[in-house]
């Protein structure tokens, strides 16, 4: 990614809002981002149930850690088979 | 079956992901890989990076394949909802008796285990380079961080942190 004060200048321009604001929507994005990836890490660790993980991040996000799983775990088990 | 002796199918997704992460010359250790021209097309297209010149590699072969005998394959299959270039790959596999098919599309993968191909993302070939010793193991991690951090490819931190977790217990093992 581009630099980091880049990026929110070229932000801060093209939704023509104040740097401030633009900040406390990245804060926000990324508060939430780092949310969701600690609940799906709980589920696929066996830590919170798929209901629960769903109940906090919605399905969607669920069945795509799922599906991510699965096909990592395939990764593993072809490269990994003598 | 070892890297070294395998043909593979490949689609987009790999040449890009690991040319973004500058190693695209993993790709070497497949004795070949086969790409339709719309993968050639669609990389040239997207690529983000000159780093390596995956399409010239020496074992990349590129094959053109008859539209009138892709519509009868996609009707056949029922794979009107994929893209040309995968629909091509899947098309390869079966025609050249190829087993293995390189992609990071996860609808792909479903479809290609369902007709008895191995779909393979670009992780499976840093963690076949692993197991084969081409790359140690810090330097597997690091280039699976860069898939999360620095490639296009969409991928959760929490599969990347599982991913290390299976090989660090595969290495103590070892």
């Amino acid at each position: 990614m581009e630099n980091t004060l880049t990026v929110i200048e070229d932000l801060t321009r093209e939704m023509n809002k104040p740097e401030s604001e633009v900040i406390s929507m990245a804060f926000q994005t990324g508060i939430k981002q780092l949310w969701r990836e600690h609940i799906l890490g709980k589920f696929l660790r066996g830590e919170i149930t798929r209901n629960e993980a769903i109940e906090s991040v919605g399905i969607d996000w669920v069945e795509l850690a799922e599906r991510q799983h699965k096909a990592t775990m395939e990764d593993l088990s072809w490269a990994l088979k003598k | 079956m070892g890297i070294k002796k395998m043909s593979v199918v490949s689609d987009t997704g790999p040449l890009l992901h690991l040319s973004e992460i500058g190693c695209a010359q993993l790709l070497l250790q497949f004795k070949k890989i086969y790409t339709p021209e719309s993968v050639c097309d669609e990389y040239e297209k997207h690529k983000r990076t000159s780093d390596a010149d995956v399409l010239n590699f020496k074992n990349v072969k590129h094959i053109s394949v008859k539209e009138s005998k892709l519509k009868d394959f996609i009707r056949q299959y029922n794979l009107g909802e994929l893209h040309l270039g995968e629909t091509e790959c899947l098309y390869l596999c079966q025609n050249l008796s190829v087993d293995v098919i390189l992609t990071d599309d996860l609808a792909v993968r479903d479809i290609a285990s369902n007709m008895g191909i191995t779909p393979v993302g670009s992780l499976g070939v840093i963690i076949k380079s692993y197991r084969e010793k081409t790359i140690s193991l810090p330097q597997a991690e690091k280039l699976i961080f860069d898939l999360y951090e620095t490639s296009s490819l969409f991928v959760t931190r929490t599969i990347v942190e599982l991913v290390i977790e299976e090989l660090k217990k595969y290495e103590k093992s070892r």
